[in-house]
């Protein structure tokens, strides 16, 4: 076994996921080469290191989402699809057609009193055309995420 | 009872079902999330967005296959487009001197009133190691982080990643090398170092 084969096999050996007879064969390398033995045991200190920081980090909640998902009054996925997602999508979706058409329809004009911005809900003639069921689909699907979004936040 | 039960029952109409694999698997997918990200708020939404798809998609899940395992990989590809979003974020907004003082923040815990000695060290320290995770290449940290901190066999991770055991064995050996280097250059002058591929 080479010094090259024995950085993956050294890994292995760490972590005590390694074959009876690879183990063998990268103990007897590592009796016999010093370089790989500094290497084992620099990578066994980092390992430590990682794991002695890290793992008892206080600050991570240990059930970070129980609050929301056991809320009885927090939308839970569990409970399928409850008639109030529908009732603020309902409520939402035509409100915001009314603002995506509008801004679309929005206009910066100058005449011979100024400036003026014009807005129109009715399509521009030449920019007429039917929304597709695509479109209106996007949009609830983007205000069902909005809404459902918000009650998870904290 | 396994996750894969639960997940039957799920799929049968038991909506409880469902509950119980949240409470099995929050903590530890948000602290994969977390080690990711290293923040609290994204970790949460990764977490909430993966059980999202679990539930929208759990008829997807393939027989014989392990929950645990489909769990991850989902929030594994979710804390891989946050990264990606948030450097596209860091490119534009975040200048040099912002990034400088977010550090200084992290190193200089705020509640210096009943911070011990001890306890700024151990903050320095962690602060070290997390900077030093993020400064390694993500195929590494990917591995690192599932085994230093998920506890995961190699080939677990090997089927969480889709390659050879001894790919996932090789990116370890170089992610803890990198570590190291990292690490040891932030003793002295400061977070940096090179890479070793």
């Amino acid at each position: 076994m080479t010094c090259e084969e024995m950085k993956t096999e050294i890994i292995g050996l760490i972590y005590e996921e390694i074959d009876e007879q690879v183990r063998l064969c990268v103990e007897s390398h590592l009796a016999g080469c010093g370089a790989c033995r500094r290497e084992r045991d620099r990578l066994e200190e980092t390992s430590a290191l990682l794991r002695g920081s890290l793992a008892g980090e206080e600050e991570i909640p240990a059930r970070p989402l129980s609050r929301v998902w056991n809320d009885p009054h927090v939308v839970s996925p569990a409970g399928g699809p409850r008639w109030s997602r529908f009732v603020i999508a309902a409520c939402l979706l035509p409100a915001a057609s009314l603002v995506v058409l509008a801004a679309g329809n929005t206009r910066l004009q100058k005449d011979a009193s100024g400036w003026s911005l014009q807005f129109s809900l009715l399509p521009r003639r030449e920019t007429a055309r039917a929304v597709t069921v695509a479109e209106v689909s996007k949009l609830a699907e983007e205000h069902v995420r909005a809404a459902l979004s918000q009650r998870f936040k904290r | 009872m396994s996750d894969e039960q639960l997940l039957g029952l799920f799929l049968g109409g038991d909506k409880d079902s469902f509950n119980v694999l949240v409470g099995r698997w929050e903590g530890p997918l948000y602290h994969f999330a977390y080690r990711f990200l290293g923040q609290h708020e994204e970790a949460r939404d990764v977490c909430q967005e993966t059980f999202l798809r679990v539930y929208r998609r759990a008829d997807r899940f393939r027989d014989g296959a392990k929950f645990s395992t489909w769990l991850y990989q989902i929030a594994l590809n979710l804390c891989r487009d946050v990264a990606r979003k948030r450097k596209r974020w860091d490119r534009i907004f975040v200048s040099p001197r912002r990034a400088e003082a977010g550090e200084r923040a992290v190193a200089e815990p705020a509640d210096t009133g009943e911070g011990t000695e001890e306890k700024v060290l151990r903050a320095w320290q962690r602060w070290r190691l997390r900077h030093a995770l993020a400064a390694i290449p993500s195929d590494q940290r990917e591995v690192v982080v599932m085994k230093t901190f998920q506890g995961m066999k190699f080939r677990e991770i090997a089927e969480i990643l889709g390659c050879p055991e001894s790919t996932v064995k090789s990116r370890m050996y170089y992610g803890l090398a990198n570590l190291r280097e990292v690490l040891a250059a932030s003793r002295g002058t400061g977070p940096g170092g090179g890479r070793k591929e």
